[in-house]
């Protein structure tokens, strides 16, 4: 999953940037409210880390912004104003889960799966196909009751398509999911994880839609 | 006298006892002398009276050598005394309350005389015609008894009168102070930490100049309460962040593989650390600026002072690769201020421009003249403010908004605060060439060269 985190503070900035990352997410990390609107003018993210006070602007002001845009993304916010009128308006302005400073790690991981999910339109935390079940938080795939290794970045690959399936993804949407702004595209990556999930988990698993994409097709 | 109520009713009760003290001294003296009046007059016409009963009489009379009383009516026995002496001195003839000793030494007209211990006020009638002399006299101490009769008629309903009229005023006065009790009663009431206006309605004019005091006294508590709530409050929200950032860090060093990442993140942690401390130490030097009393000022060497602050700072400034560096007129400068309060206002200004200073770059410090004013300024070569950010970066917790401000908003507040002290007005602006200036405006006469 793709996150955008929008904090000013450099050194909680990159804190949450490793620990998401860590946690199995891709993610992108901006510090004003100008980059913010940028990034998601260009790119889609599964969710938003959304830090409330921001050295040109308020992350609320920013979050309404998009809300009056029709954007459906869902939005955490993340504040060291932790007081219940400030929690309040911060879900009545848009957001959909709310964190106060200083978090767990974990936890943030484990909210920012949660308003992801529900973006998605499922409330399980589980992904199920056939008899294969993905399970997110714990980065684990078990297929007829065995779990089976995958590495990071096939399990990311195998989590897109399961989000959502019968729906293609493109080459290039995978390349996003795959990697944050700050890393190098490895060309024929994509191709490579497919064809070792294809490997450890049939060759019907994944269908191939030459020159579209990639999806697993709907039970 | 602690009392309202004791002391007004004291001054009243006071007041009622001497004027009306003073109206019984009048009355007295007026009512003796008409006393008197009337009384002699009584004499001169007994007198004469007497004279004329006598001069009918007086060849017998002069025979006589009996001292029978004459028949006088009873009722007057008693107040009025008169004798009848021959010109040779022999008493021919007395009433019965008159003495045998001769009333008055024999001249006419009025005298006094105390005669066995008593005293008479008499009139003397001669009539050398037939030789005789009339005295005709009236025992003092039944006059006296008279206008103490009348004193006591007057003195008595009045001094029945103050006792009442001394209930009246305590409760009147009373019940006049009760606008009084009601503001206090409502101010005893009060929680302490309540800070409303006082719910007094339609206070006594009297009472509007100090209900309108309290009132305001309250409405600045509360405005001062206000700002420490938010400034405790701004202040426990920019503690959250780099705490926030420690405990993530420590996470991700915890639960990572990659060694550069932990290494990373370790780094983040002490950098985290140093800057919680300093928001920390700032926040303690705010602290103990707003609690202390003003030192006395007195002329303090700008040289001193920056050199102090550089050896505080110097092993920041090395990381920084900033030099400190003083005009030849701040070298020589002395300023009126309070030392302590001084090195801490330019200790913000100079870390502050430090902080900003491209590496390899100087930071001056200089004194700089102008009309009546005279500024120590510090200059650095660093990016500046942006023009937008520039007229609120001097309040609390509000950093530049260009990326990367590092400290914790607070040392402005600081410098404004202890400035304010010596009377020095903080100034900031970019320079036209780049870089950026803070300076303290002072008077000139709080500035001088080193005798």
């Amino acid at each position: 999953m793709r996150i955008l985190v929008v904090e000013d503070d450099e050194i909680l900035r990159d804190a949450v940037e490793a620990g998401l990352a860590l946690a199995g997410f891709t993610v992108d990390a901006v510090e004003t409210v100008a980059d913010a609107r940028a990034a998601t003018a260009d790119w889609s993210y599964d969710a938003v880390v959304l830090d409330l006070a921001l050295p040109d602007g308020s992350g609320l002001d920013l979050l309404q912004a998009w809300r009056g845009a029709g954007s459906l993304t869902p939005v955490l916010l993340l504040t060291a104003r932790n007081a219940t009128p400030d929690r309040i308006a911060g879900l009545d302005g848009g957001a959909d889960d709310y964190l106060g400073k200083p978090f767990d790690l974990d936890e943030l991981a484990a909210r920012v799966r949660a308003i992801a999910r529900r973006g998605h339109g499922r409330a399980s935390p589980l992904l199920r196909l056939g008899d294969m079940t993905l399970d997110p938080a714990n980065r684990e795939l078990l297929k007829d009751g065995l779990s089976i290794t995958l590495s990071r970045r096939e399990f990311t690959v195998l989590q897109a398509l399961m989000e959502q399936p019968g729906r293609l993804l493109s080459r290039a949407q995978l390349e996003e999911r795959l990697y944050g702004w700050q890393e190098e595209v490895e060309s024929n990556a994509v191709e490579v994880h497919i064809h070792n999930l294809r490997t450890k988990l049939g060759r019907e698993v994944i269908e191939t839609v030459r020159g579209e994409g990639y999806r697993v097709p709907r039970q | 006298m602690r009392s309202i109520r004791l002391r007004l009713f004291v001054l009243l009760l006071s007041a009622t006892v001497l004027v009306w003290s003073a109206a019984a001294g009048w009355i007295y003296v007026s009512t003796r002398n008409d006393v008197q009046r009337v009384l002699d007059n009584r004499l001169v016409e007994a007198a004469g009276m007497v004279a004329s009963l006598a001069r009918g009489s007086a060849e017998a009379l002069k025979k006589s050598s009996v001292t029978r009383p004459l028949p006088v009516p009873a009722h007057y026995g008693r107040q009025l005394s008169c004798q009848i002496w021959t010109l040779d001195g022999r008493l021919v003839g007395r009433s019965g309350s008159a003495p045998d000793a001769p009333l008055s030494a024999g001249q006419s007209g009025f005298s006094e005389r105390t005669i066995e211990g008593e005293q008479w006020r008499v009139y003397t009638l001669v009539e050398p015609e037939v030789g005789l002399r009339v005295l005709v006299g009236d025992n003092l101490k039944v006059r006296r008894n008279l206008i103490g009769d009348v004193m006591t008629g007057l003195l008595l309903p009045a001094l029945v009168g103050i006792g009442a009229l001394a209930a009246l005023l305590w409760s009147a006065v009373g019940r006049g102070l009760s606008p009084l009790r009601r503001v206090a009663n409502e101010l005893s009431r009060r929680d302490p930490a309540e800070t409303s206006s006082l719910a007094v309605e339609k206070p006594s004019q009297e009472l509007q100049p100090l209900v309108a005091s309290i009132n305001g006294l309250f409405e600045r508590l509360e405005h001062l309460r206000a700002n420490e709530r938010h400034f405790i409050a701004s202040a426990a929200h920019e503690l959250q962040t780099p705490l926030a950032g420690l405990k993530a860090h420590a996470q991700v060093a915890r639960s990572t593989d990659d060694s550069a990442v932990r290494d990373k993140s370790l780094r983040s942690i002490e950098a985290s650390v140093d800057r919680t401390s300093r928001l920390v130490e700032q926040l303690l030097d705010l602290a103990r600026e707003e609690a202390a009393a003003t030192n006395a000022p007195k002329w303090t060497a700008i040289e001193r002072v920056v050199h102090a602050i550089e050896d505080e700072l110097r092993h920041f400034l090395r990381r920084r690769g900033v030099r400190l560096t003083l005009d030849e007129n701040a070298l020589t400068a002395e300023v009126l201020a309070d030392e302590a309060g001084l090195t801490l206002a330019l200790r913000n200004l100079i870390r502050n421009a430090a902080e900003h200073a491209p590496e390899n770059t100087e930071v001056r410090v200089a004194i700089e003249s102008g009309g009546s004013m005279r500024a120590i300024s510090i200059i650095d070569e660093g990016p500046g403010v942006l023009p937008e950010d520039l007229p609120r970066i001097r309040d609390r917790f509000v950093r530049g908004s260009r990326p990367k401000s590092p400290g914790s908003g607070l040392g402005l507040s600081i410098v404004e605060l202890v400035a304010a002290r010596f009377d020095a007005v903080l100034h900031l602006g970019n320079q036209p060439d780049g870089g950026f200036k803070t300076s303290l405006l002072m008077s000139s006469k709080a500035v001088r060269k080193r005798p």
